[in-house]
C-alpha cells in the first residue's frame, strides 16, 4: 500500500470515528439517563400555587387548615421569611425606606382584614386570614384572601389570586391565574388569561334572564334538514363547505362543518358543534354541546353555549351571554378572548393563552 | 454513505477479478445479469481473502478518477428497467426525507396546535377504562392504583382491568383490588377465545357503556391529571380516536433503552405533535389513547384479525370520517425493551401489522375523495413507512449494481440519494433531526451525544422489518402460516 492509501484511510477512519467521541463518552460514563419528568400528582388544578402558598404558611395539619394563623407561626414565619404580620384590628406598616420606593419584598400575613394602600407595589406573596381590599393602582405578584378580595381601578396582579370571591375593577391586569370558589365580577374594561370560578360575571347581572332550558320551552323552531352526505347519520351531520343555519331552526345531533358556520337568528343545536373556519352565531343561538372551531368564533347577544367553548385563534362573546350553567360548568379556551361585559356570565373556566379583555358596551 | 464508500473500495480493476468472471460466466443476458450482480457483492470477499488484490488500485481511484469499469453491457431493457426501478426508490426516499425535514422545521417554528388542552372543567363524559393485560403479575397493580387515584369523576369512571388469558396471579391481584375498592373496578377475565389484544378488546368492548374507551397496556402508570386530558379531546364531535405521549420509563437501563428513549422522542414530540399542527393524520397508537364508542360502534367495532389493531382503527376511523387528535402534554411512561431480541421480536411485530393495515387501506384512502389531499398523502406516506424498510435495501443494491453495468453518472447519483436518504426516511423510527429536535424540546440536550450510535438501532430495525416483510408477503403466503402475536417482555419486579 502506497503512503497516500495509508494516508486516505486513516483520514476516512478519523473521520468516521471523531463523531462517535462524544457518543462513546456518554455511554461510557452517562450523564443523561433520567426519564423525561411527568408529575405524577399534576391535576392542572388552577389552585396550584395558593394550595402550596397556604401549606407553607400553615402546614397541612386540619387545626391550620382553618385558615386561623397562630401567633407563634407568625413569629416563626417573620424571622424566616421576612414576612409582615398585621394583627387583627391593625393597618399595615411597612418600613421608611418601603414607603420611600412604594414597595415591598416582605410577604404581608393578615389575621384578618388587608387593606393595601394606593399605588405599592407588592412583590411577595399577600394572605388574609378574611378579605383583602387593594387600593387604586396596586401592584402585586399574589393574593389570597379566604374571604373576599376586591381589586381597585388600575390594579395589576402578576402571578396569581385566589379567594371566595373577587371583585375585579375597571382597567385591572390579572396576568397570570385568577380563581375563586364562589364568584368573580368584571366591573369593566380589564384584561385577564386564565380565569376559574363557578361563576364569572362581566358587567352588571340581570337575575331575571331565562336559563337555555327556559328559553328552549318558549319557542317553536323548524327542523334543519343539512345538505345529504354520505358519512352523516343520524347522531352526526357533516358539511364539506360553508353552511348557514336558518334562524328559528332546530338542528338534532352533532355537526361538523368544513367551511364556515352562521347561525341565524335564534337557532338551536341539540348536540355540538366542530368548524373549520370562522363561526358566526346570530343573538339568541343555543348550543347545547360543545363548540370546537378552528378560527374566530364570534357569539352575538343572548348567546348561550353549554359545552366547552373553544377556538384556535379567537373568541368574542356578546352581551347577555352565558357559557356553561351554575349545574355544568365548562371551559372557553381561545389565544384571544374578548367579553362584552354586559350581563355576561361565563361558568367555569376562562382561559386566554395571549389575551383576554373584558370590554363595555 | 457507507455504500458508496464500500462500492468505491471493491471496484477493482478489470484484470483482479478477470478471472472469476470467466469463470462462472454464461451465455444468456439474464444468467450475465445475475453473475455480474454476485461478483459485485462478492468483492468485499474477495478485498478481504486477497488484500493484494487492492494493491493495484490507485489511491485516487477512490476519489472521482475511477478507471474505466470492463464493459460488458446487460441487455439493454434490463438496464433501463433497473434504472427506472432505482429512481422510483430514490424518489420515495427523498419524499420520506423532506416529509420528516419539515416535520421538523414546523415543530422548531410553526404554529402549533394544542386544542384541547386548557379544557379542564366541564361536564366529563363517562368514561371506560381498559387495562390490557396478560400475564402482567409484576405490573398489574400499579396501573390499577393509579387509575383509582386519577382526578376524574367517580361515578363517571369505570376501570376494566381486561385479563387476558393470563396463567400467573393477574387474575389474583385483580380480584384482590375489586374486593378493596366496591363498585371501582369491574374486571373482564378471558379464559378462552381468540389470542391477542385486539381479540381481547373486541370482547371486552361487548359490555362497555360508556360513551368513550381509554386503553392502558398494564405496564402504564397515568399520572392523576391524564384522563381529563385525554378525554378533553372528545368534546370535539369529529374526534374520534385520542393518542398521548408515550414516555420511556427504563430509559438509564443500557445503551438499546438510551437509544429507543432517542426514537420514541422523535416519533411522538416530532413527528406526531407536526401531524397534529399540519391537520394530517396523527396515528393512534393503541395504548395511552381512547376511542369513542360511537366511532367505533359506526366502524363495525376492533378487527380480531390484525396484529396492530391501533394503525387498523385510526384508518378505518379516517375513511369514515372520524379525525384522531393527538395530545402531546397527555404523557405516561411505558417499559422499552431491555434487550435486542425482545426489540427485533417488537419491531417485527409492528411490522407486519402495519404492513398489513397498508395492504388493506392503502386503495381505499387514495380513493377517497372527501378526504383532503394532504390527508390522503400523509396516510398513504404513513402506511407505507415500515415497507421503506425493504425498499431501502433493494435501493441500496441495486445501486451498486448499476454502478457496476448501468450508466455510472446515473447510478452514482442514485446511490448518493439513497445512501444519504435511507436513515432518513424511515417513519417510526425517526430520522436524526427529528430526534435532535425532540432532545431539545423536552429539554434533555446531553443525550444527544449518543445520536451516531442510533445507526445501529436503524440497521437493527431495517433488517427486522425487511425480514418481517419478507415473511409475511412470501413465507407466511407460500405456507400458510397465520399471523401471531408476541407479548412484549416486561422488566419491572412486582412490588
Amino acid at each position: 500500500m502506497t503512503m497516500w492509501t495509508i494516508l486516505f484511510l486513516l483520514c476516512a477512519i478519523t473521520l468516521f470515528a471523531v463523531p462517535l467521541i462524544p457518543a462513546l463518552v456518554e455511554l461510557r460514563r452517562p450523564s443523561d439517563t433520567e426519564p423525561l419528568n411527568i408529575e405524577y400528582d399534576h391535576d392542572r388544578d388552577i389552585r396550584f400555587f395558593a394550595k402550596e402558598f397556604f401549606d407553607q404558611l400553615f402546614g397541612k395539619t386540619p387545626a391550620a387548615a382553618t385558615g386561623q394563623a397562630d401567633t407563634q407561626h407568625h413569629a416563626e414565619l417573620n424571622d424566616q421569611r421576612d414576612a409582615i404580620l398585621v394583627a387583627a384590628g391593625n393597618t399595615l406598616q411597612v418600613s421608611e425606606q418601603e414607603q420611600q420606593h412604594r414597595t415591598t419584598y416582605r410577604r404581608i400575613v393578615g389575621e384578618r382584614n388587608l387593606f393595601l394602600p394606593d399605588g405599592y407595589r407588592f412583590l411577595g406573596e399577600v394572605y388574609a386570614a378574611d378579605s383583602i381590599h387593594c387600593g387604586k393602582g396596586v401592584h402585586s405578584y399574589a393574593l389570597l384572601a379566604n374571604g373576599a378580595i376586591s381589586l381597585e381601578a388600575d390594579n395589576e396582579v402578576g402571578g396569581w389570586i385566589h379567594t371566595a370571591r373577587l371583585r375585579v375593577g375597571k382597567n385591572v391586569r390579572l396576568a397570570g391565574r385568577a380563581s375563586a370558589n364562589e364568584q368573580i365580577r368584571f366591573a369593566g374594561e380589564a384584561e385577564f388569561e386564565r380565569v376559574n370560578a363557578p361563576q364569572i360575571c362581566f358587567g352588571d347581572i340581570d337575575p331575571s334572564m331565562p336559563t337555555g332550558i327556559e328559553k328552549l320551552r318558549q319557542s317553536t323552531r323548524t327542523p334543519f334538514m343539512p345538505p345529504a352526505d354520505p358519512q352523516s347519520d343520524a347522531s352526526r351531520t357533516i358539511v364539506r363547505g360553508d353552511l348557514t343555519l336558518p334562524a328559528d331552526s332546530i338542528l338534532r345531533g352533532d355537526l361538523i362543518v368544513y367551511g364556515d358556520l352562521h347561525v341565524g337568528k335564534g337557532a338551536l343545536v341539540l348536540g355540538s358543534v366542530k368548524v373549520h373556519g370562522h363561526t358566526k352565531l346570530e343573538k339568541d343561538v343555543t348550543i347545547l354541546g360543545a363548540l370546537i372551531a378552528t378560527e374566530k368564533v364570534v357569539c352575538g347577544k343572548r348567546a348561550m353555549i353549554d359545552g366547552p367553548l373553544v377556538s384556535e385563534t379567537e373568541i368574542v362573546i356578546g352581551p347577555h351571554s352565558r357559557i356553561g350553567s351554575a349545574s355544568s360548568p365548562t371551559s372557553t379556551s381561545a389565544h384571544y378572548i374578548k367579553v362584552y361585559a354586559a350581563n355576561t356570565i361565563v361558568h367555569g373556566t376562562l382561559w386566554a393563552r395571549d389575551r383576554g379583555i373584558s370590554v363595555s358596551l | 454513505m457507507t455504500p458508496l464508500v464500500l462500492s468505491a473500495l471493491i471496484r477493482l480493476p478489470e484484470e483482479n477479478f478477470m478471472a472469476i468472471q470467466l469463470d462462472i460466466a454464461v451465455r444468456s443476458a439474464t444468467s450475465k445479469f445475475l453473475t455480474r450482480c454476485l461478483t459485485g457483492t462478492l468483492c468485499p470477499v474477495l478485498l478481504i481473502a486477497h488484500p493484494a488484490s487492492l494493491a493495484g488500485t490507485p489511491a485516487v481511484a477512490l476519489g472521482s478518477a475511477y478507471p474505466a469499469v470492463p464493459a460488458q453491457p446487460l441487455d439493454q431493457w434490463v438496464l433501463i428497467a433497473l434504472q427506472w426501478i432505482a429512481m422510483a426508490i430514490a424518489f420515495c426516499l427523498l419524499i420520506y426525507t423532506f416529509r420528516h425535514m419539515y416535520f421538523t422545521l414546523n415543530r422548531l417554528f410553526g404554529k402549533q396546535r394544542h386544542p384541547y388542552t386548557d379544557i379542564d372543567t366541564a361536564n366529563w363524559p363517562r368514561v371506560t377504562v381498559f387495562i390490557a393485560a396478560h400475564n402482567e403479575e409484576a405490573v398489574i397493580a400499579g396501573s390499577l392504583q393509579a387509575l383509582l387515584e386519577a382526578d376524574y369523576p367517580a361515578d363517571k369512571l369505570e376501570i376494566t382491568p381486561v385479563n387476558d388469558r393470563s396463567t400467573d396471579r393477574t387474575r389474583q391481584i385483580i380480584d384482590e383490588f375489586v374486593a378493596r375498592h366496591p363498585g371501582r373496578i369491574r374486571p373482564f377475565h378471558r379464559i378462552d377465545g381468540k389470542p391477542g389484544k385486539a381479540a381481547a378488546l373486541k370482547d371486552a368492548t361487548a359490555a362497555v357503556t360508556s360513551d368513550i374507551i381509554i386503553i392502558f397496556d398494564a405496564d402504564y402508570i397515568p399520572s392523576k391529571g391524564l384522563l381529563k386530558q385525554l378525554v378533553s379531546a372528545f368534546f370535539d364531535p369529529e374526534v374520534g380516536a385520542v393518542m398521548g405521549r408515550v414516555v420511556p420509563l427504563n430509559v438509564g437501563s443500557n445503551m438499546l433503552t438510551r437509544l429507543m428513549e432517542l426514537e420514541r422522542a422523535g416519533g411522538y414530540q416530532v413527528d406526531q405533535q407536526a401531524r397534529m399542527n399540519l391537520k394530517l393524520v396523527p396515528q393512534y397508537g393503541g395504548t395511552v389513547g381512547g376511542v369513542r364508542m360511537r366511532a367505533l360502534d359506526s366502524i363495525g367495532g376492533w378487527h380480531d384479525d390484525v396484529l396492530a389493531e391501533d394503525t387498523d382503527l385510526t384508518y378505518r376511523l379516517l375513511l369514515k370520517g372520524w379525525k384522531t387528535a393527538y395530545q402531546n402534554r397527555c404523557e405516561c411512561y411505558e417499559e422499552v425493551p431491555e434487550s435486542w431480541p425482545v426489540r427485533y421480536r417488537q419491531i417485527s411485530r409492528w411490522a407486519k401489522g402495519h404492513n398489513q393495515a397498508m395492504f388493506r387501506h392503502s386503495l381505499s384512502l387514495a380513493r377517497d375523495r372527501k378526504l383532503s389531499l394532504r390527508e390522503r398523502i400523509d396516510g398513504l406516506l404513513l402506511l407505507g413507512v415500515y415497507f421503506m424498510s425493504p425498499v431501502v435495501i433493494l435501493g441500496w443494491l441495486l445501486g451498486i449494481v448499476l454502478f457496476y453495468f448501468g450508466n455510472n453518472l446515473l447510478a452514482g447519483g442514485l446511490l448518493v440519494i439513497v445512501a444519504f436518504t435511507s436513515y432518513c426516511s424511515l417513519g417510526n423510527f425517526a430520522a436524526f433531526f427529528e430526534i435532535a429536535a425532540a432532545a431539545y424540546l423536552d429539554g434533555n440536550r446531553r443525550r444527544i451525544r449518543i445520536l451516531p450510535v442510533n445507526f445501529l438501532g436503524f440497521i437493527v430495525s431495517l433488517v427486522g422489518i425487511s425480514h418481517a416483510t419478507w415473511n409475511q408477503v412470501v413465507i407466511d403466503k407460500l405456507f400458510k402460516r397465520s399471523l401471531h402475536w408476541d407479548k412484549t417482555v416486561r422488566y419491572r419486579k412486582a412490588a
